[in-house]
């Protein structure tokens, strides 16, 4: 399963504000969800969408539904 | 083991490799210099395996595979318009003078490779198309 590199995509997302909400750096949240610290920082740039496996896993990880984080445009 | 490690590593094969080069160079040893990329290679894969930190994940795996095609279609196109022009160059023996023959027989392997290539293209896209599609009959 794999995302899709997107640079100037419609998907949107809310990642960079629930990782100031946690308190988590990239390299943290990466970690976490089992990815590179470039990944996160790419999604949050906007210029690669995740797959559904991570946005879950990034979901899961702040408590909230993938809607809440990711929202299409 | 750390990425940092495995970047140490991957210098000591590389600086290994160049010294078998030097050696099989000096001593005509060409199985030998091929043997030795192959276990470099190995290696390499082996060590990569053993390294803890996340170095790769699906979005550097999609970049790979973008990058992968994009260099197959351009050596692709590359390679056979490189062999289709010494092909030409082959027919006109004469014109050209002896080398053209030389040049005909490294164009046609090139030609062959080229098809190979795309004989080999064609063949994992099916084998993916099979893995990944929807295969059997659709419901109604």
């Amino acid at each position: 399963m794999s995302g899709n590199l997107v640079p100037g995509g419609r998907m949107k997302n809310k990642v960079k504000v629930f990782r100031a909400m946690y308190d988590l750096t990239q390299e943290d949240l990466a970690h976490e969800v089992g990815v590179t610290r470039q990944t996160i920082l790419a999604i949050e740039k906007g210029k690669y969408d995740p797959s559904l496996e991570l946005a879950f896993r990034m979901a899961r990880r702040f408590q909230v539904s993938i809607e809440e984080i990711f929202i299409f445009e | 083991m750390k990425q940092y490690t495995y970047f140490l590593l991957l210098g000591v094969i590389a600086i290994l490799e160049v010294g078998i080069f030097y050696w099989s160079v000096e001593n005509l040893e060409p199985f030998i210099m091929t043997g030795a990329v192959l276990i470099g290679v190995l290696a390499a894969w082996i060590s990569r395996q053993m390294v803890d930190d996340i170095v790769t994940d699906e979005r550097s795996h999609l970049i790979t595979e973008k990058a992968s095609l994009r260099t197959l279609q351009v050596m692709g196109i590359t390679l056979f318009s490189y062999a289709l022009g010494g092909v030409v160059i082959s027919l006109g023996g004469d014109t050209f003078g002896p080398f053209s023959y030389q040049i005909a027989r490294f164009s046609f392997l090139l030609m062959f490779i080229v098809f190979l290539m795309i004989i080999v293209y064609i063949l994992f896209i099916s084998w993916y198309e099979r893995k990944f599609g929807a295969g059997g009959e659709d419901e109604e």
